[in-house]
């Protein structure tokens, strides 16, 4: 019985630290200028906006994460991108999965709003609409820019059954 | 431990838990790695 009595303190302290810090970062991140690595922020306040024709998106191959806003609700996280084609693509894993689809609302919210947001890489936004790809012959460029940088084991059929979902980053177009 | 001063712990640990996560380096990052390995690992 004290072995027991033990236990449940040592895990109900470790459940104290962990609600509580989850709960003091979240709070803390909610409005902030831009993500934590984990946690959602608010929107982008800093940084210059990129104005004039469609850079080349090929430095972005040596960028692991970048920063991503959306406009409806207002909320940025980081993310991976790939380019392919001169577009640039970001995925969202786990779509699936029951903690993806707490982990990645912001995808759904895309999907049920307009699609617009913004990128931030090395301080410089960029005004963005998120499309959704779900098949096509772009997906081979894609698919094979997420093997190289990020999961060696992706294909084709994780974005095409959907759990992983793909946004192409087309220009605004305001 | 009694459970009295059990109690008195857990309301110090959510009292200095939010003040480490805020005001020291590196706390936070540590915490947000951790738990996004744990979800990357057991989110499939």
């Amino acid at each position: 019985m004290k072995i027991l009595k033990i236990l449940v303190q040592i895990v109900g302290v470790l459940v104290v630290v962990f609600a509580a810090a989850l709960v003091t970062l979240r709070v803390e991140h909610r409005n902030a200028d831009g993500p934590s690595i984990l946690f959602p922020g608010g929107a982008f306040t800093t940084g210059e906006v990129y104005e004039g024709p469609e850079p080349d998106w090929s430095f972005t191959d040596d960028i692991q994460v970048i920063e991503l806003q959306i406009d409806d609700p207002v909320s940025s996280r980081r993310t991976w991108i790939m380019e392919s084609g001169g577009k640039i693509y970001v995925p969202s894993g786990y779509m699936r999965s029951f903690l993806g689809r707490i982990w990645k609302d912001w995808a759904f919210q895309v999907v049920e709003g307009d699609g617009s947001g913004e990128i931030r890489i090395n301080g410089v936004r960029y005004p963005r609409r998120l499309i959704r790809i779900t098949g096509g012959p772009e997906l081979d460029g894609i698919v094979a820019k997420m093997r190289q940088k990020y999961a060696p084991g992706a294909n084709r059929q994780m974005i095409e059954s959907g759990d992983v979902w793909v946004f192409e980053l087309a220009p605004r177009g305001d | 431990m009694t459970w009295k001063n059990y109690f008195i712990l857990c309301a110090a640990l959510i009292v200095l838990t939010p003040l480490l996560v805020l005001f020291v380096p590196g706390v936070a990052d540590l915490f947000e790695t951790i738990v996004l390995v744990f979800l990357s690992t057991t989110a499939s």
